[in-house]
């Protein structure tokens, strides 16, 4: 009786520890095979590499580039890009993993190809500034050495 | 009226643009809240807990409070957002977002509806500028300061962001221990404060994995800028700005 | 609740109730399928790893589903008891069990080693891959361990060599099984994933399992024993080994159930809490008490003459095929061996008041086992029930034990066997040889009624 005890209770602990454990996110490291290689912004007209083929001046202006097919983990992903002006302006998915039998990870997560942009500084009139938390104390730190610099010390 | 007042080792600064406010009481409660809470004041209730010359036990009520929201975004954010560091309480990364929000609270007592209250860059916005213009609140470029790289038109919107360009890497990812260096700065913008806060700073420290994260919490969207000033954001992201992604 | 239920039961008795139910089964499975089709399997099969997943999910849903009918038929079903019978359902409990942890395990093989190929990772990164992103897939292997344990300790070998009571306790890990692994079919099963339609069905059929659990082995039994607080009255000897135990209560003549069949008792004293044994009942409905006789069978039976009067029980019922509604002719042959003598008792009487010419005969070993004498010689007197006592140690007549049944005798002993419904309650070897000798005389199988008390 007292061992059908200590395993109702070994039983009870188990299955709490099993029901609470704790299931992470997965990496989800789906690239977009953007064509330049490099990170900045390319010039009209470059070719960073030999992969990224132009197609067509596409509608939104600018050069179309077709990315390689990259194989990731639930399937092949491809992606066009149009760059104009040295910038990226669209991104299209071309490929996109449609084998549902692959991993239900992704209809969980059921997440859009991302786009990114090389961030641009605009001046512009604003109410309020949002950005990474700065003590005044650094601020003044840093206006001291400021002052100190245009002293010449 | 606009007043900044330093608290929290920060300039808060407090914006109302519908009748007169007595700001007084609502920075008087903004430093009590320091005192309670500070890291940096020895006799802080959180100094004393953590030195055990006080009881969790008989801690104040908003002490408790602050702790309890910290436990559910800790498990809520898979431990991304911890209290905890090195075996000490430290909820400073709760405290803030959670102090804007008692601040914009008392405000709408008053009956104001129109209003912003910033706290070091992290801002909750009630209502608009005046009239129908919403509140322009521009997200810095980490580098030139001055320049914005996005302006998030903001209504009854808070936004909060996490970045290591000022104080250097200083978020850790809890569950290694090391700094947090695949973003520069992360914006994440929603419904309050409190939430926008703790979303930054834990979703910051998933790095590459932030925005993927972010874009699976409903009513919260954000951006991220990594090391190379190449930025990528949640989708629902670009309808709160003032442009379309990508300049034309 | 429980006139009904046995009334409703009775009508859907035998080969249609099977049919039904086999039709039920079948229907069901196809709707399986066909939630499989259109998740993922119209997808088809593109590589060996395709090949493998496509053949996990199938075993993944197929053997959950069979694990679902594994419950039901043990749940205490009356239709499933009235269609089956009770052997017929352990038997087909066994079987199924075997079928189940083949899926099972099959499943968990395909989809690991299928997800490995896809992902290129070796097996045991998979599994912790699995167990480390997947929601609810750490419950769904330890609940596949559980039903591995459940399964291989029920094997006659490995069973004989524990006690009923640590077997059993160990069998209801079966039910935590099933609902740890519920969680990972919902949370990442590719074709509930996204498919709300195929959720809610799936969700239906465990509601189903669960509500027959309930009503069936928990509810009904309680209301019952609300309704008429059966406790036991007292227990007397009947024979030289045997003895009956009178359980008494409100209302039990109340009581729905036919002559014949059986019981599971439960009886609430610090030792017996926990089991539920089978005992048919000596005794017929329409009496104040219930009456079931047993003779020294194991440990359990040989306590049974130190029950307290006064302690509570808890039957689950009535079970069985062995009744007067099973009888379509006007004659009945009616044997009994041993302790098979006890639902014969009450059958008799109930076929002999319905007016069917009734014949017993009881084989015993000695004359001082025979039980129930003085109530058989009343029926015979009674209602002309022809009563034949074959009592081995006689040999009068110069019988042996073993040629009783024999054609020529049993022809000469009733002459018109071939015409009689026939009711065969006792040990494995007197019935499989009687129901032998009543093949060789060309008596059709749906005229042969056996009960057997050894499940």
């Amino acid at each position: 009786m007292s061992r059908a005890l200590a395993t109702l209770a070994a039983t009870v602990i188990g299955v709490y520890w099993l029901v609470t454990f704790k299931v992470t996110p997965a990496p989800v490291d789906v690239p977009v095979a953007a064509a330049p290689s490099s990170r900045t912004t390319p010039a009209p007209g470059a070719r960073a590499t030999s992969t990224p083929t132009p197609v067509a001046p596409t509608a939104q202006g600018g050069t179309a580039f077709t990315g390689t097919t990259i194989e990731t983990i639930w399937g092949p992903v491809q992606v066009r890009i149009a760059v104009a002006g040295g910038k990226i302006v669209d991104a299209t998915a071309l490929q996109l993993p449609s084998d549902r039998s692959r991993s239900a990870r992704i209809s969980q997560y059921s997440a859009p190809i991302l786009r990114s942009e090389a961030i641009q500084a605009q001046s512009a009139r604003v109410d309020i500034v949002s950005g990474a938390t700065y003590t005044s104390r650094a601020y003044a730190l840093s206006l001291d050495s400021a002052l100190k610099h245009a002293q010449g010390q | 009226m606009r007043r900044t007042e330093d608290v929290m080792g920060m300039p808060i600064t407090i914006d109302v643009r519908d009748g007169d406010a007595d700001l007084a009481p609502v920075y008087d409660e903004l430093r009590r809240i320091d005192e309670l809470f500070s890291t940096f004041k020895p006799d802080s209730e959180i100094c004393r807990i953590n030195d055990g010359r006080l009881a969790l036990a008989v801690a104040g009520p908003e002490v408790h409070e602050v702790l309890a929201l910290c436990d559910t975004y800790e498990a809520r954010t898979g431990g991304f957002f911890s209290a905890r560091r090195d075996g000490a309480l430290d909820p400073s990364g709760l405290v803030k977002g959670w102090a804007i929000a008692r601040a914009a609270a008392m405000l709408d007592a008053r009956d104001h509806r129109s209003y912003f209250v910033d706290a070091g860059g992290d801002v909750q916005t009630r209502g608009s500028s005046g009239g129908s213009e919403p509140w322009r609140v521009g997200i810095r470029h980490p580098i030139e300061r001055g320049s914005f790289v996005r302006v998030v038109l903001a209504r009854d919107l808070a936004v909060a962001t996490s970045g290591t360009y000022e104080k250097g890497p200083h978020i850790l990812d809890p569950h290694t221990g090391r700094a947090a260096t695949d973003l520069v700065s992360l914006t994440v913008i929603g419904r309050t404060i409190l939430e926008a806060d703790v979303l930054a700073t834990a979703a910051f420290a998933m790095g590459h994995r932030a925005i993927d994260y972010l874009e699976n919490i409903p009513g919260y969207e954000a951006y991220a800028i990594d090391p190379s000033l190449q930025a990528t954001w949640t989708s629902g992201f670009d309808a709160w700005c003032e442009r379309p992604a990508v300049g034309v | 609740m429980d006139r009904t239920l046995p009334v409703l039961a009775r009508r859907f008795a035998g080969r249609p109730a099977r049919d039904i139910i086999w039709t039920g089964f079948w229907l069901n499975a196809i709707a399986i399928l066909a939630l499989w089709w259109i998740g993922s399997g119209h997808e088809g099969i593109k590589t060996a790893a395709d090949a493998l997943n496509v053949a996990g999910r199938l075993t993944g849903l197929l053997g959950t589903y069979l694990l679902l009918w594994e419950l039901v038929l043990m749940a205490r079903v009356p239709w499933l008891d009235t269609a089956f019978g009770m052997e017929g359902l352990v038997s087909l409990h066994r079987r199924n069990g075997y079928l189940i942890l083949g899926a099972l395990v099959a499943h968990a093989v395909t989809q690991t080693i299928g997800y490995a190929m896809d992902n290129g990772l070796g097996l045991v990164q998979q599994l912790t891959d699995f167990v480390r992103h997947d929601a609810g897939l750490l419950p769904a292997i330890a609940a596949l361990l559980m039903l591995v344990a459940v399964t291989m300790l029920s094997i006659s070998v490995a069973r004989r060599q524990l006690s009923y009571q640590t077997w059993y306790f160990i069998h209801l890990y079966a039910y935590l099984a099933v609902a740890l692994a519920f969680a990972h079919e919902i949370a990442i099963g590719v074709d509930f994933v996204g498919a709300p339609g195929a959720v809610a069905y799936w969700s239906v059929l465990y509601a189903v399992t669960i509500g027959a659990l309930v009503v069936f082995r928990i509810a009904r039994p309680l209301l019952r024993y609300e309704r008429h607080r059966f406790q036991v009255d007292r227990v007397e000897r009947e024979a030289h080994e045997s003895i009956s135990v009178y359980v008494t209560g409100r209302d039990v003549a109340t009581l729905s159930f036919q002559a014949g069949q059986f019981f599971l008792w439960r009886f609430l004293d610090e030792t017996r809490w926990s089991e539920a044994h089978p005992f048919s009942l000596s005794s017929g409905p329409g009496t104040p008490y219930l009456r079931f006789t047993t003779k020294n069978m194991g440990d359990y039976t040989a306590g049974l003459k130190r029950l307290r009067p006064g302690t509570p029980v808890i039957i689950e019922g009535p079970f069985g095929l062995f009744t007067p509604e099973a009888c379509r002719e006007t004659k009945a042959l009616l044997v009994g061996g041993g302790m098979g003598i006890a639902p014969i008792r009450p059958l008799a009487e109930a076929l002999a008041r319905g007016g069917v010419d009734v014949c017993v005969l009881y084989r015993c070993k000695r004359e001082r086992d025979i039980a129930f004498r003085g109530e058989l010689d009343a029926l015979a007197s009674r209602f002309k029930v022809r009563v034949e006592y074959l009592v081995s140690e006689r040999g009068s007549r110069g019988w042996s034990r073993l040629e009783w049944f024999r054609k020529a005798d049993l022809v000469r002993m009733v002459p018109d066997v071939t015409e009689r419904e026939i009711f065969i309650c006792g040990p494995h070897g007197m019935t499989r040889q009687l129901v032998n000798t009543l093949n060789s005389l060309h008596v059709p199988a749906d005229r042969i009624h056996t009960e057997a008390f050894n499940f």
